[in-house]
């Protein structure tokens, strides 16, 4: 058959006569000892399989087993390459070509040898410390399968009865168990998600500051971004796993992680404050490092008695892990309230824009909306009306100075989501405000300069549950009127301001000098 | 000229083509390797893509009052309380308290730096109990609404370069002002007013200019310069229409002078005349706001005893305090006041005396104003100079006499209202007022926080000019949140 190829190749094509000699030249001398080495180990791999549990890997053979995760790229390559070929090998134009066939043979050939030294060597290095779990289990099997699949495709191939539909899928089987084999390998190796992990969002469950418990939401989540990957339930380096608590209390093989309330003599700390060139430094220097403040959190966490489940809430005010964990867990404390009604359609937002109504979003992208209205010539209660349209998304209403009527207040009683709202020096009296008692969210409210009624506050006042604060300067009510207001109405802060008599407002004791 | 004027026409020119091209494919591809965050899934970026106009989140303030301070008052007379100095009067600076600081050419040939006390007494106030000298009686009356930083520190050791580098982030000038940062990351609350105003006042001590680059635009547009407020009787000159022009004739020869000025833009495409266009339709408006906003003749009586009865002299500082409030009120973004008057050198107890006296009131009155009208949530007051004062005299210390020279390194301010946390005393000083111990707080930090409370994130707010990014903060600056609600 070699001399038939020979023949058929031109005297130019001596790179291509080479390769077809080496090949010819394997078939000749080793290919049956290939196929032989191929039985010896399948059946090595049946007895690893079945004695799996009472083999002892001695000590230079674990250093070949090692080699595993470099020589494991040769037979992927090698068998993708020749699953390839395969799978397109009956096609009746690939058919008759010799080269085809002879290239293919010999290349699957190898790649069998490969992939069965490699998971040799895979389980060598599975007995190992450090290697257990589910993963481990599914990669084992989807590599040993990839042998046994090539095998069994390398013997039948040859069959009259091989047809090309099953010569395409059990090339899709086998590169199928490549992939899966592959990919729970570097589960192993890289840890879950690491291909796709710089493009998730770190968006995590917040969990509010008031029922954060230090461990679990404070230096449990530091374990997990940046030890996990070596050191989970399937890969335990040194004997070591830092994604549960039960774990973490256990330790490791060099010892306890940490000394309760003593972070100079914890272990954990000794490795985390190692130079980075020192082996002993974790984590490992190529791998992402911890940042000060997370030593810092770790530090303080074992300082106080590496507790369970203390919460933040519960250390003491000037904390240093307080505050650390505080603006860990509140980045944006009291800044952005969460909205849930939908926005306004901007071109709604637009319209009702004009020199003397400004209408505009509170942030980008927020669908609440501020509205500030000016010039008392032009205001009338269709300023108002109009605004219907953006009823729930309006939380701020600005109408100082404006010849507001109690009548216009029935409109803003429909503004459901407002939370502030400025009458000051409108020409409202006390009766109106009853129609804005049902803003629920309602939280300040400026009435200073209008003609209110003391009767009328003190029997609507009640009805705003929510309101915090209430601005009453000059106004008409007296010192004692709005003393009384206070008294019956504990949950408000009423402003009375500065008056006439030259005082200032409320208990001037804690304004004269001690 | 034809040229120029083809490349303003098509809006593309050869700079524009370039950075254009730039989103192509490949360079998007090398642009991920020299930008690590184009691709990043969490949204992170450079910004350009907020709109300026529309704060970054939520602010807790819309507005903000700024009563500089201009000239630097002494931090020793007025929140810094430091009775070692008393003790210690007469005596020497230690050289390991200075560590080697260069002094300004005013001190720097003294042949000793005798230690000087406050000449008037500290009293504790409020809740907070803070100390605030009897300098200060009014002040000391709101020490519960406001927080007092006694950490500041810059940069600069002279007025001109101290004071610009406040206001523009940089000492060097022609970069925009905070106020028209401020005007160009928000837009106007008030289609009618201008978003940056500013008023100025002078008292008797010994003072040091402004000058119109400090609340200039810079290279933003000229829109959100800032507009000056005249110390006389009418704030803004020229504002009544002549005698015998009509409101109606005033609109048409406006809306001619329009349509001249866009057949002019489009033929030469220069964007400072839709700038120029946007300004006379605004005068127009100022036409009926302005006299709305600045009238006091009808704020109540208790007003002109609370800022106190200079309140009614145009010019003033209570004057101008009076104004500030009605026009933050109307919805002017920033309103920017100068007080002069306060660069101590010779003769400080009797001139501080003076210029406390200007502010003092005043300033206390605007706190109590915005209070009571629900409007100190939203409106950011800051009250500082752009420098502090040595805690050692200046020229001979006499019996009753001293004076103080310049100090970059500790100084004290106030902020209050807007997210501010109100009855605290933020940072600490040494026993000479001269180190900060605790907590400082850079120029940069101070940026950052006030456009925080505005609801802009400083290292967003930016703008490309000569070929980068330009911001208020520069490449600096951190949030202080210990101070915020």
């Amino acid at each position: 058959m070699g001399i038939y190829i020979a023949n058929t190749l031109t005297a130019d094509d001596s790179n291509f006569d080479l390769l077809m000699i080496f090949f010819f030249a394997m078939k000749v001398n080793y290919k049956g000892l290939a196929e032989n080495s191929i039985f010896a180990l399948l059946t090595f791999i049946v007895f690893f399989i079945i004695f799996e549990d009472k083999v002892v890997v001695p000590v230079w053979l674990q250093a070949l087993g090692r080699l595993h995760p470099m020589l494991l790229h040769f037979p992927i390559v090698i068998l993708m390459l020749s699953m390839f070929l395969e799978f397109f090998r009956l096609k009746s134009n690939y058919r008759s070509q010799e080269i085809y066939q002879i290239f293919t043979t010999n290349l699957l050939l190898s790649g069998i040898l490969f992939s069965g030294v490699t998971i040799i060597l895979g389980m060598f290095l599975s007995k190992e410390e450090g290697y257990s779990g589910d993963i481990l289990q599914w990669h084992k099997w989807t590599g040993i399968s990839i042998v046994f699949f090539a095998a069994i495709i390398y013997w039948l191939r040859n069959t009259t009865w091989y047809s090309d539909p099953l010569a395409k899928a059990g090339a899709a089987l086998t590169v199928l168990s490549i992939c899966c084999a592959g990919h729970f390998g570097a589960v192993l190796t890289h840890g879950e998600n690491f291909i796709l992990a710089p493009l998730m969002t770190s968006e995590e469950v917040k969990v509010p500051l008031e029922q954060a418990v230090v461990f679990d939401h404070v230096v449990l989540p530091i374990f997990k971004q940046k030890c996990a990957s070596c050191h989970n339930p399937n890969k335990m380096k040194g004997e070591l796993i830092l994604t549960d608590s039960s774990f973490i209390k256990k330790g490791g093989e060099a010892g306890p992680l940490y000394v309760a309330g003593n972070p100079e003599t914890s272990l954990l700390m000794e490795r985390l404050y190692l130079p980075l060139s020192d082996k002993k430094h974790m984590p490992p220097s190529g791998k992402e490092q911890l940042t000060y403040d997370e030593i810092l959190m770790i530090s303080q966490w074992i300082k106080g008695k590496a507790s369970f489940t203390d919460r933040v809430i519960a250390l003491p005010a000037g904390d240093s892990l307080r505050i650390l964990a505080t603006a860990l867990l509140e980045p944006d404390k009291g800044i952005e309230e969460e909205f849930k009604f939908e926005s306004a359609d901007d071109m709604t937002i637009q319209k009702l824009n004009n020199d003397y109504r400004d209408v505009s979003p509170i942030a980008v992208q927020s669908p609440a909306l501020a509205v500030n209205i000016y010039n008392k010539e032009i205001y009338t209660g269709n300023t108002l009306k109009e605004l219907l349209e953006v009823k729930s998304q309006i939380i701020f209403l600005n109408l100082n100075g404006m010849p507001v009527e109690d009548m216009d207040l029935e409109t803003i009683g429909e503004f459901v989501n407002l939370r502030t709202l400025h009458l000051n020096f409108t020409n409202i009296t006390g009766q109106g405000l009853k129609a804005l008692s049902s803003l629920n969210h309602l939280k300040s409210l400026s009435l200073s300069g209008t003609n209110l009624n003391y009767n009328d506050l003190l029997l609507h006042m009640p009805l705003f549950k929510g309101v915090s604060k209430v601005t009453l300067w000059n106004t008409g009510l007296s010192d004692t009127e709005i003393q009384k207001l206070q008294a019956a109405n504990p949950h408000i802060d009423f402003i009375a301001g500065f008056n006439d008599a030259g005082m200032y407002d409320g208990d001037s004791s804690g304004n004269r000098p001690f | 000229m034809e040229k120029e004027i083809l490349e303003h026409g098509l809006n593309f020119n050869r700079r524009r083509f370039l950075s254009r091209l730039s989103l192509g494919l490949g360079s998007a591809a090398l642009g991920s390797l020299l930008i690590p965050d184009l691709f990043r899934g969490n949204g992170l970026d450079d910004g350009s893509d907020l709109i300026p106009g529309i704060p970054h989140f939520a602010p807790k303030a819309k507005r903000v009052i700024y009563l500089f301070q201009n000239g630097a008052p002494s931090q020793l007379e007025s929140f810094d309380y430091k009775p070692k100095l008393r003790e210690m009067r007469g005596q020497d600076l230690p050289p390991s308290v200075r560590g080697g600081q260069r002094l300004t050419g005013f001190t720097a040939n003294q042949s000793s730096l005798p230690l000087v006390g406050s000449f008037r007494d500290f009293h504790q106030y409020g809740e907070s109990r803070a100390w605030v000298s009897d300098l200060f009686p009014h002040t000391a009356k709101i020490v519960d609404d406001i927080c007092i930083v006694k950490s500041m520190h810059t940069e600069a050791i002279n007025h001109d370069p101290a004071l610009t580098f406040f206001q523009t982030g940089s000492q060097q000038g022609n970069r925009p002002s905070m106020g028209a940062w401020l005007s160009y990351g928000l837009g106007s609350e008030n289609q009618n007013l201008p978003a940056f105003t500013v008023l100025i006042s002078r008292g008797k001590g010994n003072s040091q200019g402004v000058y119109s680059k400090l609340w200039s635009n810079g290279f933003l547009d000229s829109i959100h310069q800032g507009v000056q407020f005249s110390s006389g009787e009418d704030p803004v000159l020229y504002l009544k229409d002549p005698e015998g022009l009509t409101r109606s004739e005033r609109r048409e020869m406006l809306d001619n002078l329009s349509k001249l000025n866009h057949l002019a833009y489009e033929e030469l495409g220069d964007p400072e005349l839709t700038a120029k266009i946007q300004q006379y339709e605004m005068a127009y408006r100022m036409q009926t706001a302005v006299p709305d906003a600045t009238d006091i003749s009808n704020e109540p009586e208790s007003i002109i005893k609370l800022y106190g009865e200079e309140c009614q002299v145009p010019g003033t500082f209570a004057a101008n305090c009076l104004l500030a409030r009605k026009l933050s009120e109307k919805g002017v973004r920033f309103v920017q006041l100068y007080h002069q008057g306060w660069d101590q050198h010779v003769n400080l107890p009797e001139e501080i005396t003076g210029q406390a006296k200007d502010v003092d009131q005043a300033s206390a009155a605007l706190i109590t104003d915005l209070k009571q009208r629900g409007l100190l949530d939203e409106t950011l007051v800051i009250w500082g100079g752009e420098f502090g004062r040595t805690c050692f005299s200046q020229g001979k210390l006499t019996n009753d006499n001293y004076g103080r020279d310049h100090h970059p390194r500790a100084f004290s301010i106030w902020m209050a209202g807007g997210g501010v946390k109100p009855g605290i005393v933020y940072g600490e000083t040494d026993d000479f007022g001269y180190n900060i111990i605790k907590d400082p707080v850079h120029v940069h930090d101070f940026q950052a926080t006030v456009l925080h409370q505005l609801g802009l994130n400083h290292e967003k707010l930016i703008y490309k000019h000569l070929g980068r990014r330009f911001r208020l903060t520069d490449v600096a600056g951190q949030v202080v949140k210990d101070i915020l609600v």
